[in-house]
């Protein structure tokens, strides 16, 4: 209690230095907090299901395709297989993206949806909450039509009516029958929690039974579901994944044309989910825990600063019969006392951290509306704060508890001057310069890579072009020039509007979150080994899309209205696809056609346009065919229009313009999806900002704690070494000399320092790896830049008390102590 | 012996010093005229406050007069920037302070050693002037010591040792016995009138008349004057 008492009149003696502590403490703790309460959120919470660590996604992957993604949809045989014959799963269940409109008071409106397999729920062991889930029945053709809605779309839509359940609803111009209602909060699946290319709604409103026949479960060749498996109770992945590997090894055997080259792997759901924001978490955790560290480091340092000025103190405490248990208890609890305090603040940083947090977080961030100060949070932050108070208090103890007495007692009056005890010193500005370089060199890289991707030419206008979806349903659309006719109506009407320079359609939008991928063969190529078939995206584009998009032209000659039914069947490719299919001679004239569906026929090659990278930014783009509308008009139900214009997407009432032009051509297709190319862009890159930000601030704060730290050891130091430096100028130093002499003093451990952290830099480089594009963890460039970066900054840090150290008064030797 | 009316090392006159605290004007040195010949020992003495240490200060470069001349080996000093009196502090100035002012980071060695590295002399030449200054005080055998394994009497013999290292024109010392007891007081003033024996020229503030009689001059300061000058006992009578 004493000591207690001692340690507050100690901390509230230096007004000074324990605000500056805290200040840093809190700054330290708070980020923490922070960061740790979306960690705990994203990371570490269990999904909100039935024992989540038994679900997993079941995903194909067949490496010879070199798409960039490994998480590819089984196909539907393959997913009745496992339901059949694999005994690790109690339930194997499909999900796939299902655009769907919801008809009411004569509009339209999308909603989130996904169709599913009967099973769904059950596997992720969540009922509705209201009503029932599906029944193996409603799997069947005709009997399908029932839906299962989520609480926020049942409040939103139709008002949280208690007896909305058997009432019925009108999607995409069917009546289906509303069986159940989720509870609260259960959205799944969401985009951004699965990989980019599937279509999949920002979360889930609606749920619809899948329903095929025999023939629809037996496709072997289409992949278009998302496969969930809930293991066996006791059955572990690993048993799993090795029935599933021998099962993929038989397919392969038993269906090379299908599975040659394919196989399986698991993914627990929750991995899934945290997805890629899990290693930018993971690393701006570690920032934060860097930042932490230094924060520590200086108030240690500034600890240390006291505890050789109390030598005298603690010497005469010992000399009292103190003993050296007693002195450490003292100086830990003084230690504890500032740590806490500074936790306290550092909370009420964290919970101001966390609303700048999730304000700057990429939009779907998975999990993130589950962020709050919670138990575990607080366990964290309390932890953190008295580990933190522990480290600081012991490392001046076990220093001021070594004390030799008669040295510290006598050597004073002996006329000596100070100095000699800065390796303590020394070594925390080691250490601090070394973690804050290596944050500095994170963040450089992070930010550099963001900066590339940002930069990339994704081959198609970033900016200047406005999109949405329509879709065509019913009998109405069913005859292609019906469509054709729609089309053409659209590009008049839109494009008479004023400021608009183009409009055209493409059933998958550049980085519009679907993609659509076949296979295809290429007329007089010799038939590549089964599993090997090449695959190209497929876009169907009507006239005029490549300039609206601002796709390039390289060689021959874009679509034109010559193109019709009827007439020769030709299509485009990008780049890619000429260069590797084509790598001799020249690919135009050259006939190639889809394997399964859609253009099986042959179709000659009139035109290369320049590659886009559509599914994402930082992915490679694939070979791309591009088929003119005109020709294959039924190919996709839903198309994107864009619309090019300098100024107008930009304008709040350019979308109701679109509606209503679109409401005037024909009210009964469903509009949804307005986005832009900028807006779709910057969502693109929303993920490597939200990290680039970050660390960048975290770095930031790493670095000017640093300064801090070198600049108070070294201003510290001089302020002991006043009497040295007066002495040294008596025996004819000249200041020059003597700001040379501290400057170098100073700048000692900060070489060493970015020497250890040129290690961890280089040792930590492969945690970053995920989070980097096209640079390498080891760049020299920018090793080079932040460590002459951090070193004229460490020297300036310096310079400040070196110039104070060369304006000493020489007359200071010449008087007494 | 030489008859020659010689100029003399040191020449002062009408040296003022004023202090300017808070408004507060302190008048240390109120017209000082000296001179000091080569090879001359004095020894200055006066009530505390009387600004002794400022005259030395002002002798030593260390401090620059608020008015009057000062002549050192026939060059004006009087009003010369740092880093020439520094150059000058450094080759012609020898300084004993009463409180030793070792650097404790440094063996006494290094400490000898350090006023002939800030003249930039190499090291074959500083490590010859190093250890014949510790000879001379007989300290050479403690040279890779640190100053705070030696007494306070070692310790004063090795500032006068890095004193003369640098073979100055004049030793200035400032109660150089005033930290030692009687017999390490006693073995300082020893090496002091050996050193002038030797043909050192040195300036010493004493309070203690035993010491100051050493001295072939013997000055009294009051309230930042020159009140008496008398002659020391001819103890190094030529
Ligand atoms: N830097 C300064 N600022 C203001 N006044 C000063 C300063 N240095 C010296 N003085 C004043 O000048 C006067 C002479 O001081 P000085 O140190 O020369 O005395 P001293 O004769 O050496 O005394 P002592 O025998 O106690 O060492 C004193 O009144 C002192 O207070
Ligand atoms: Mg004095």
């Amino acid at each position: 209690m004493n000591d207690l008492r001692f340690a507050f009149r100690q901390l509230s003696r230096n007004p000074g230095f324990t605000v500056v502590a805290v200040i840093m403490l809190a700054l330290g703790i708070g980020a923490n907090t922070a960061i740790f309460t979306v960690v705990e959120a994203v990371l570490l919470k269990p999904l909100p299901y039935h024992e989540p660590d038994r679900i997993m996604v079941v995903w194909a992957d067949n490496p010879t395709y070199n798409l960039g993604i490994h998480e590819l949809p089984p196909s539907q045989l393959d997913m009745m297989d496992w339901r059949q014959r694999s005994q690790s799963f109690e339930q194997v269940a499909g999900i796939t993206a299902s655009l769907t409109d919801l008809s009411r008071d004569g509009g339209l409106t999308r909603i989130g949806a996904v169709s599913v397999t009967a099973n769904f729920f059950p596997t992720l062991g969540v009922l509705p909450a209201r009503g029932r889930g599906f029944t193996a029945e409603e799997e069947q053709p005709g009997k399908d039509k029932v839906v299962v809605i989520s609480d926020a779309l049942w409040k939103r839509e139709f008002g949280g009516d208690p007896n909305f359940v058997g009432s019925s609803i009108i999607l995409n111009n069917e009546s289906r029958v509303v069986v159940g209602i989720m509870p609260p909060g259960f959205d799944f699946p969401r985009s951004a929690e699965m990989p980019p290319p599937y279509g999949l709604p920002a979360q889930s409103d609606l749920w619809m039974p899948v329903a095929g026949d025999a023939k629809f479960w037996q496709d072997d060749v289409n992949r278009q579901f998302i496969v969930l498996g809930r293991l066996k109770t006791g059955t572990s992945v690993a048993s799993a994944q090795a029935e599933l590997d021998a099962m993929a090894r038989q397919a392969t055997l038993d269906r090379p044309a299908t599975h040659a080259g394919w196989s399986t792997h698991l993914r627990p759901l929750a991995m899934q989910v945290a997805g890629a924001t899990r290693p930018v978490l993971l690393v701006l955790w570690g920032a934060v825990a860097f930042v932490l560290l230094i924060a520590c480091v200086n108030v240690a340092s500034l600890l240390l600063c006291r505890a050789v000025a109390r030598r005298k103190e603690i010497a005469i405490r010992a000399a009292i019969g103190a003993g050296r248990a007693r002195v450490i208890r003292q100086l830990l609890t003084e230690s504890l006392v500032l740590s806490l305090v500074g936790g306290a603040f550092g909370l009420l940083l964290g919970v101001f951290g966390l609303k700048v947090l999730l304000a700057l977080s990429p939009p779907g961030l998975p999990r993130l509306h589950e962020a709050a100060l919670d138990g575990p949070v607080l366990l964290f932050s309390m932890g953190a704060t008295l580990v933190t108070g522990i480290v600081l208090g012991l490392l001046p103890a076990l220093h001021a508890s070594k004390v030799d007495l008669t040295e510290a007692l006598n050597s004073a009056g002996r006329g000596l001057t100070e100095g000699g005890r800065w390796r303590s010193h020394g070594a925390l500005v080691i250490g601090q310069v070394a973690v804050a370089f290596a944050l500095l060199v994170g963040a450089t890289l992070v930010i550099r890579s963001f900066g590339r991707i940002v930069a990339l030419d994704p081959g198609f206008a970033k900016s200047g072009v406005s999109s949405f979806e329509l879709t065509f349903r019913g009998e109405r659309y069913r005859k292609g020039d019906s469509r054709i006719a729609f089309f053409q109506n659209v590009h008049d009407r839109l494009a008479a509007l004023p400021g608009v320079v183009g409009v055209a359609a493409v059933s998958h939008l550049p980085l519009g979150g679907r993609e659509n991928v076949g296979y295809f063969v290429i007329d007089g190529m010799a038939a590549p080994r089964q599993g090997q078939e090449p695959l190209a995206q497929c876009r169907v584009v009507t006239e005029g899309y490549f300039p609206t998009m601002g796709v390039g032209l390289v060689r021959g000659r874009d679509f034109a209205d010559t193109d019709a039914t009827g007439k020769l069947l030709v299509t485009i490719v990008s780049e890619t696809l000429a260069r590797e299919f084509f790598p001799t001679g020249d690919a135009i004239g050259q006939r190639i056609r889809l394997k399964d569906s859609g253009a099986n026929e042959w179709c000659t090659i009139v035109g290369i346009v320049r590659d886009v990278r559509a599914t994402a930014l930082e992915m490679k783009p694939m070979p791309g065919l591009y088929f003119p509308h005109s020709q294959l008009p039924n190919y996709w139900d839903e198309m994107t229009v864009i619309v090019r214009s300098a100024t107008l997407g930009r304008t709040a009432g350019f979308e109701n313009t679109l509606r209503r032009e679109l409401k005037a051509i024909d009210p009964a297709v469903p509009t949804a999806n307005f986005r832009t190319m900028e807006g779709l862009v910057s969502n693109a890159v929303a993920r490597p900002r939200f990290g680039s930000v970050l660390l960048g601030l975290f770095a930031a704060t790493a670095l000017v704690l640093t300064l801090v730290g070198v600049y108070g050891v070294v201003a510290y130091a001089v302020s002991r070494r006043i009497r040295e430096l007066g002495i040294r100028l008596v025996l004819g130093a000249r200041r020059g000399e003597l700001l040379r002499m501290v400057l170098m003093q100073g700048m000692g451990p900060v070489f060493v320092g970015l020497g250890f952290g040129l290690a961890i830099a280089l040792g930590l480089g492969r945690f970053l790896a995920s989070l980097l594009f096209e640079i390498k963890a080891s760049d020299p460039t920018t090793l080079l830049c932040a460590a002459v970066g951090l070193a004229v900054a460490a020297a300036l840090a310096c310079w400040l008390p070196a110039r104070r150290a060369s304006r000493v008064d020489p007359m200071v030797a010449l008087r007494g102590e | 012996m030489s008859t020659a009316p010689q100029s003399p090392l040191i020449h002062l006159e009408g040296i003022k010093k004023v202090f300017l605290t808070d408004e507060v004007e302190t008048h240390a040195l109120s017209g000082i005229h000296l001179d000091i010949a080569q090879g001359e020992y004095v020894s200055i003495a006066g009530p505390s406050g009387c600004g002794k240490s400022t005259l030395l200060a002002i002798l030593g470069l260390l401090d620059s007069p608020s008015d009057g001349t000062y002549v050192l080996n026939g060059q004006q000093v009087a009003q010369l920037d740092h880093s020439q009196r520094a150059r000058i502090r450094n080759r012609e100035i020898g300084f004993i302070f009463q409180s030793f002012n070792l650097i404790g980071d440094l063996t006494v060695f290094e400490n000898v050693e350090l006023p002939l590295t800030y003249r930039g002399l190499n090291a074959a030449e500083r490590k010859l002037r190093a250890t014949e200054a510790l000879e001379k005080v007989g300290m050479s055998h403690r040279m890779r010591h640190y100053p705070s394994q030696l007494s306070g009497g070692q310790q004063q013999r090795v500032a006068v040792a890095r004193a003369l290292g640098g073979q100055p024109s004049i030793l200035l010392a400032d109660e150089p016995t005033g930290n030692l007891d009687s017999k390490n007081g006693d073995a300082v003033m020893d090496l002091l009138r050996r050193l002038h024996r030797e043909g050192a020229t040195i300036c010493m503030v004493t309070h203690d008349t035993r010491f100051a009689k050493h001295a072939d001059r013997q000055i009294h300061l009051f309230d930042g004057r020159v009140v008496e000058e008398s002659a020391g006992e001819p103890a190094g009578v030529r």
